[in-house]
């Protein structure tokens, strides 16, 4: 058997091979490379660029297409048309300039051409496409259960998103909550949701500085965010407790608007709470008690911090002591009392100190002790009531016979040797009557004989009863014989008389003599003779 | 020569594979697979590939002295196997869009695997041996004798009971279809007897059916020799044109697409 030629090796073969590049060549030459495109072009009319308003009035492959071995680039192509996307990327602004972050990109990584004449000139694999450069991101719209996200669900045009289609698809989702959802936030979708759910079921709250504790887990975006319709009126939402609980505040205000201070989100129960910020600090037997002890309604501010806001029944005193019950309690035990009585008009001082309060106050009457030494010891008055109440004017709290009296703020002050005198050598009988004159204490001595009656200050001075000072008219001379007005040395038993005997040379035998020497016998009277004194004086006479 | 049909279940099963590998896809990326996406390269490529080693392997084989690898009859059941899979898979590369070249390509890759059908058909009427040399009329004839020889042979060792079982009935002998009759009751009795009797109505009927086979070939013999000239003016054109008209395909989308920047 002889070797045959293969079979496209023949002429029927390699005609028909001639025949198909011919007719290649020829349909080129007259439709320049329709031959081999893909399909049509788009038809849809723009504004006219490159001379063209759409393109599909490009005849020429090579408008486009740009031989792989030459330095030019089917982008340099697009933008040499489309001058404005150029403008984009180069600026940084619009679409482009946001999606592309340099000069390296392909037009064809995003655009598609030979689809048909009303297919879109965009095919953007959702997977691939930087959507999130756009500020909105696709990561939360992947793996759809309708469907992988077309541009078209969304998109009408690719320069803005219709958020319509936003409602429209999550209302088939969701009714209740997109129904709710735009009531409480309108349709404007993208001024909150950058589209990977920030926003939503995953939007982590920590970020925003409020984290979301307690029972505000359990809130619904639109309790604190309603009608917030832009991320930025989300943003300056209020993180005080007053502003969204001011209906809750069963307080009515009166606690200001610091819930926090004694609220946590944990609920309304107050946990832990710091009484001692109320001014009024639980310690001692309040520090065990319930809220609802003291506090019987749900509005705190009701109860007053005052003992009597709680104790009135409790007050021993009957309100005689009026309501400042921590002016002598304390919350350790009603029994434990610290009132310091020095800061009333009666300080306890002296034996005083000592006193239990009842000995002075009644429990029930205790307003009913006076300030006055008077309203306790009247009976232990001495003076029946003669110098009146006022014993501390003379009397002082450490004893009774301790007498403190300023005898000399009297109408007789007490010098001499009256200070020195006991009261009662005077006040024998009492204090209220007492004269001020000498002889009110004072009998005449009968030594006087009667001569001065009550006139003792004439001679005497408070000082002593002697030595006196004689200032009446006294016929013989004072210092005689050295007396020194001492009167008992001539008037040894009364002033009406007078001895001259037992003094010096006067003795009676000797006077006796001396005159009966001298024929005198009547020698009895001796001034009579010696009226100074005087010896000599007698002779003459 | 190309007895079996094994070919074509195989090229069914591969059909099969390939039909829910693209569906996979499909489903995947929720769009038909673009021609110049990944999955519409793989397969434009491997098809391609497929339909260049159909058109070639077999002929190069039929063909040459020296490599004569393989017996002719797999190489041809390879061939259909790869015409039937290659351009099933460039259907699929099309992305079912038959524009410009592309579309010209692909009906010509329809048209020459519907050709390449008619031409399996044509093809195995003519006897061959299993090199794939065509058998001559008279080497028919000596086979077809052979044959019925060795059929009259089983037949007359079976005379008695078929005589007794076709008593009153006049013998045919060199009638086909009353031979056909008597070879079909020669085979039931012979089942229904069981034992050796099965095995040999088995050898019996692998007989019948050659002999039907060669009757068929001696008589369309000439006929489907010249069916098969006309097949092969028409089928390698066509072939030949599809391949460049692929080639050329395939130059422009690298030009137009793969390699543009």
């Amino acid at each position: 058997m002889k070797n045959r030629p293969l079979g496209c090796l023949t002429v029927n073969g390699m005609t028909a091979a001639a025949l198909m590049i011919v007719f290649v060549v020829v349909f080129g030459l007259f439709r320049d490379g329709a031959l081999f495109s893909p399909g049509k072009l788009n038809a849809q009319s723009g504004a006219s660029l490159g001379g063209v308003s759409s393109h599909s009035e490009i005849i020429e492959c090579s408008a486009c297409h740009a031989a792989f071995w030459s330095a030019d680039r089917m982008t340099g192509r697009c933008l040499s048309c489309h001058i404005d996307i150029g403008e984009q990327v180069d600026s940084g602004t619009g679409l482009h300039g946001i999606l592309i972050e340099n000069r390296e990109f392909a037009c064809q990584d995003c655009h598609t051409e030979h689809n048909g004449p009303q297919a879109s000139l965009t095919e953007i694999d959702t997977g691939g496409f930087p959507h999130d450069a756009t500020g909105f991101s696709l990561r939360a719209h992947e793996g759809l259960s309708g469907g992988a996200l077309d541009c078209e669900d969304c998109h009408d045009n690719f320069s803005s998103a219709n958020l319509d289609h936003c409602f429209e698809c999550h209302e088939m989702e969701d009714p209740t909550f997109t129904n709710e959802h735009a009531q409480s936030f309108g349709l404007d979708c993208l001024e909150c949701h950058d589209g990977i759910d920030t926003l939503a079921e995953e939007f982590d709250h920590d970020s925003t500085g409020f984290p979301l504790l307690g029972e505000h887990q359990q809130a619904a975006c639109s309790g604190c965010h309603l009608q917030q319709a832009s991320l930025e009126a989300v943003r300056q939402t209020s993180q005080t407790c007053f502003d969204c609980h001011a209906a809750d505040d069963i307080h009515r205000g009166a606690f200001g608007e610091d819930c926090q201070v004694c609220h946590t989100p944990v609920g309304w129960e107050v946990q832990d709470f710091d009484h001692s910020i109320t001014g009024f600090p639980l310690v001692g037997r309040h520090a065990g008690l319930e809220c609802s002890d003291c506090h019987e309604t749900q509005n705190l501010a009701d109860t007053e911090p005052t003992c009597a806001s709680c104790h009135l029944e409790d007050d021993a005193h009957n309100g005689d002591f009026g309501l400042e019950c921590e002016g002598c309690h304390v919350p350790e035990d009603w029994d434990q009392v610290t009132f310091d009585h020095n800061l009333t008009e009666f300080p306890l001082i002296g034996r005083h100190a000592d006193v239990d309060c009842l000995e002075c106050h009644e429990l029930q009457n205790p307003a009913g002790a006076e300030p006055a030494c008077a309203s306790c010891h009247l009976e232990d008055d001495a003076h029946d009531g003669e110098f009146g109440f006022e014993c501390e004017s003379c009397h002082s709290p450490e004893d009774w016979d301790q007498v403190t009296f300023d005898h000399n703020l009297s109408n007789f002050p007490l010098t001499g040797a009256h200070a020195a005198a006991a009261c009662t050598d005077c006040h024998q009988d009492g204090f209220g009557n007492l004269l001020t004159d000498c002889a009110s204490c004072h009998v005449e001595p009968a030594i006087h004989a009667g001569l001065f009656e009550s006139n003792c200050a004439s001679c005497h001075t408070t000082a002593a009863w002697l030595p006196a000072e004689f200032n009446l008219p006294h016929s013989f001379p004072f210092n005689h014989g050295d007396a020194g007005g001492n009167c008992q040395t001539c008037h040894p038993t009364a002033l009406t008389t007078y001895n001259c005997y037992n003094c010096h040379e006067h003795e009676p035998n000797e006077i006796r003599e001396e005159h009966e020497d001298e024929d005198i016998f009547d020698f009895a009277n001796c001034t009579s003779c010696h009226p100074n004194g005087e010896e000599d004086e007698a002779d003459d006479d | 020569m190309l007895q079996s049909k094994r070919e074509l279940w195989y090229a069914l099963a591969a059909v099969l594979v390939i039909t829910l590998l693209y569906g996979a896809v499909v489903l995947v990326f929720r769009e038909i697979p673009e021609a110049s996406g990944l999955f519409g390269h793989l397969i434009g490529v491997a098809g391609f590939g497929l339909m260049l080693s159909t058109e070639t392997l077999y002929s190069l084989r039929k063909r040459t002295r020296i490599a004569r690898w393989g017996k002719m009859s797999s190489w041809l059941q390879f061939h259909i196997f790869t015409g039937i899979v290659g351009p099933y898979m460039v259907l699929l590369h099309s992305s079912w869009k038959l524009n410009g070249l592309a579309g010209i390509t692909l009906l010509l890759t329809v048209i020459i695997v519907i050709s390449g059908f008619i031409g399996r058909y044509i093809f195995t009427a003519i006897p061959r041996t299993a090199d794939g040399i065509e058998l001559e009329r008279e080497t028919l004839l000596q086979q077809l004798q052979s044959i019925e020889q060795s059929l009259a042979g089983r037949m007359g060792s079976f005379a008695g009971e078929a005589a007794t079982a076709s008593a009153g009935q006049p013998a045919q002998v060199g009638r086909p279809a009353v031979e056909a009759r008597e070879h079909q009751e020669w085979i039931r009795r012979a089942r229904r007897q069981g034992g050796e009797m099965k095995q040999q109505a088995a050898e019996m009927e692998k007989l019948v059916r050659r002999q039907k086979s060669l009757r068929r070939q001696v008589n369309s013999l000439a006929t489907a020799r010249r069916m098969l000239s006309v097949w092969h003016s028409v089928h390698i054109p066509i072939g030949m044109a599809l391949f460049t008209a692929a080639t050329i395909h395939i130059i422009s989308a690298l030009y137009y697409a793969t390699l543009l920047r």
